[in-house]
């Protein structure tokens, strides 16, 4: 069962490794957990290493493949897993336990394996007791967000779980760092290794038959062997056709009803060779039968979207189009989403060190489950971040617009991604209307050489045509020219009379500058009256 | 942290490939962070021949971050700095990604020498030259190539003091060698023949 065809086929392309703790991407291309989280970009969004297609969720890990690698490449597998722990407990921050038992084993009799019986007597009653079993005791509910801790039989008569009972229960090999023998870890070489493996036996406790089984590789929703898999961003498992578009055209989790975002998963290539390689006589027969299927049912796929643009003007355009604050380098445990855009929630008592954090929308549905190690509960207390939003910043992008003697030519609201861009046009022709009488200058643009908070917004030079062609006339983006060098400033709201600028330079040419360094952006917001928060993104 | 285990996987794949890769890496003495890189030159290019050297750099954050690279060896292409080596290569800035390794740079930097993009230079003179006057173009860059990215072969110097002792004045020799991209025995049937 273990083959040097199976480590070759599931090396991680980035650490040249066996995958370990696989996620796989909305493209369907397969990375460690650790890699996938190293090459994020904690401040915008993120490209796929291989396909760069564009993403912002940071998927879960995709328990079934951990599972099916565990057997298909057991030893290697284990020594990558130890490697890995030792690499958490030097750096302290741990990936997500997972459950020893693998969902179907903890709740499948072994007898109804399919792989002893030829699938074309009894497919459809080992897919309906499958199916069942799912449905019984969907592996999601070990990780969803409602039902933490249901899944281990001494807890599921207990009508208020304590989640860290059921952590106890689970005999995570993460949550034991720092290691009660690290003393002993320090010892180099690879019979430490080996002399090691047994603490970390709690993987797989019951895992005495190491050959992959059609049961291993088992659709969550259809129960049948996986046919084109796909993994969506809760890290479940799928065969292409059972995940479908919603008339809303979301896609959520057939088994954890959780929200995919981003675009509609793609098949993974390398599980889908690798079940066709051990499996051929079973997938062929599923590809024959989900094409009888899909004749009846024509599926509705989205087109797969192009990779990224390679050009660098696009990506400061989309930069900018962002709706919402950007929290840098800080990931909401919910959904995944890296940076978190809007509002940032962060709980007060998570002692780990990566944090619990969630966005908006995770934290109004209460998600509990991190994407690290985290033993988040829900009576853990969540407060709201906020950017830096009032006083001395506010104050230093105005001196420092007023130290630039920028002139402000032109003005425009971007409606892209901007839900109530109409309210904001009004609200910015107010802010401009009421400045106009504080600086009086009159003939051309006008140079911002005051400090005062309340004209950094304002143009005389506009003013004229702002009063006569109203609103129509706003809807610009701010152009600020400084020497040769122009500012873009556009202007967005989150729907929550929340407004954010983000301002871009161009060089003399015309050309954007390269706003590759986000070191070389700082960020700025105010408070005043007509416009609750604001913040300009740009370039010192 | 660098990734040492993924480096040195990557160094051992360059070692066994490099026949047939025409790239190859050498590393300074017990320090992974910095190597020697060595491209040989494209065929049918000015480049042919030639061996040049690269000097490579790792971040700690590699493979996240691009690893930095210059020609120590002068080359004479609009994509490269004919001052210091400085090269432009989109991948070695944004386009960069952890996907790829260092064996697929130096033969993205071999590409280049085949297909140079005039239009996004780093030297502007060369590529001025090369946009305007292309067979001057292509003269300049062989010879560089056989002045500095030639070993075992005669320096230019000697090829030059040769042809002088044959009797060809200093400039004539040293016109005709540049219009022949260094080759000697072209030089002289040029000098001969005019
Ligand atoms: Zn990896
Ligand atoms: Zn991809
Ligand atoms: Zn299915
Ligand atoms: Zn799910
Ligand atoms: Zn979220
Ligand atoms: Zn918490």
């Amino acid at each position: 069962m273990e083959t040097h065809d199976d480590a070759e086929q599931f090396q991680c392309i980035i650490c040249l490794e066996l995958v370990y703790k696989p996620i796989v991407h909305a493209c369907g291309h397969l990375f460690c957990f650790w890699c996938v989280h190293r090459a994020m970009d904690g401040a915008y969004k993120n490209l796929c290493p291989l396909c760069r297609r564009p993403y912002m969720h940071f998927p879960r890990i995709c328990e079934q493949l951990h599972f099916v690698l565990l057997k298909a490449v057991h030893d290697k597998y284990l020594t990558r897993a130890k490697e890995v722990q030792e690499e958490e407990a030097q750096g302290g921050i741990f990936s997500p336990e997972i459950n020893p038992q693998p969902p179907r084993i903890r709740n499948m009799p072994l007898d109804i394996a399919m792989e002893d019986t030829p699938p074309e007597n009894t497919s459809e009653e080992a897919s309906s007791i499958a199916t069942e079993t799912v449905s019984s005791s969907n592996p999601c509910s070990e990780r969803g967000s409602v039902c933490l801790s249901n899944s281990a039989s001494s807890n599921s008569d207990d009508p208020n779980p304590n989640p860290s009972k059921e952590a106890d229960v689970m005999g995570s090999f993460k949550g034991k760092a720092p290691m009660p023998d690290e003393g002993e870890e320090t010892l180099p070489g690879g019979q430490e290794l080996l002399g090691k493996t047994e603490n970390l036996d709690i993987l797989l406790p019951d895992l005495t038959d190491l050959t992959v089984t059609t049961l291993d590789l088992a659709c969550l929703h259809c129960g049948n062997l996986l046919y084109r898999p796909v993994v969506l961003n809760c890290g479940h498992m799928f065969c292409e056709h059972c995940v479908v578009v919603g008339d809303d055209e979301s896609v959520s989790c057939p088994s954890c009803k959780a929200e995919h975002p981003g675009m509609f998963p793609q098949v993974c290539l390398e599980l889908h060779h690798y079940i066709d390689r051990i499996f051929p006589l079973e997938y062929a027969q599923r590809s024959l039968q989900v094409a009888a299927e899909e004749r009846d049912r024509p599926p509705n796929r989205p087109q797969l979207p192009p990779s990224e643009p390679q050009d660098l003007f696009l990506k400061s355009r989309i930069r900018k189009s962002l709706p919402g604050p950007v929290h840098r380098a800080v990931g909401c445990d919910g959904c995944g989403m890296m940076p978190i855009v809007g509002k940032r929630f962060q709980c007060q008592d998570c002692p780990e060190a990566i944090g619990f954090d969630l966005c908006q929308k995770c934290h109004e549905t209460g998600c509990v489950v991190g994407r690290f190690n985290q033993r988040h509960t829900p009576e853990h207390r969540m407060v709201e971040v906020r950017l830096p939003s009032r006083g001395s910043m506010g104050r230093q992008f105005l001196d420092a617009m007023a130290n630039r003697s920028l002139n402000i030519m032109d003005l425009r609201v971007i409606a892209e991604d901007c839900n109530e861009s109409e309210a904001l046009q009004v609200l910015l022709m107010q802010h401009r209307i009421g400045n106009l009488g504080e600086s009086p200058q009159g003939n051309g643009a006008s140079t911002l050489e005051t400090s005062d908070p309340q004209v950094a917004p304002s143009a005389d030079g506009a003013a004229d045509g702002v009063v006569e062609d109203g609103v129509r006339e706003i809807a610009e983006d701010y152009v600020l020219q400084d020497g040769d060098d122009h500012h873009e400033v556009y202007v967005l709201q989150d729907g929550d009379d929340h407004h954010e600028a983000f301002m871009h330079s161009h060089g003399e040419d015309g050309e954007f500058d390269d706003h590759d360094d986000e070191e070389e952006f700082e960020a700025f917001s105010r408070d005043d009256e007509d416009i609750d928060f604001f913040r300009v993104v740009f370039h010192s | 942290m660098l990734d040492v285990s993924r480096v040195q996987k990557e160094l051992v794949e360059i070692e066994r490939d490099k026949k047939l890769s025409g790239v190859s890496v050498e590393i300074s003495e017990g320090d992974l962070t910095r190597m020697r890189g060595t491209i040989n030159g494209p065929g049918g290019t000015p480049y042919e021949g030639g061996i040049f050297i690269v000097d490579i750099q790792l971040p700690s954050a590699y493979p996240f971050e691009p690893p930095k690279m210059q020609f120590v060896t002068k080359v004479w292409h609009p994509n490269v700095s004919s001052q210091n080596g400085a090269i432009c290569l989109d991948i070695l800035k944004d386009q960069w990604s952890p996907a790829l390794t260092l064996k697929t740079a130096l033969l993205s930097l071999q590409a280049l020498l085949s297909t140079p993009e005039p239009d996004d230079p780093q030297d502007a003179v060369v590529a001025q030259q090369y946009l305007r006057d292309y067979a001057t173009f292509v003269g300049t860059a062989r010879y560089w190539t056989e002045t500095f990215a030639k070993r075992g072969s005669l320096g230019i110097q000697e090829k030059l003091a040769k042809l002088v002792e044959m009797g060809f004045s200093e400039d004539a020799a040293k016109v005709a060698l540049e219009s022949c991209g260094g080759d000697e025995n072209a030089a002289l049937e040029k000098l001969c023949s005019g």
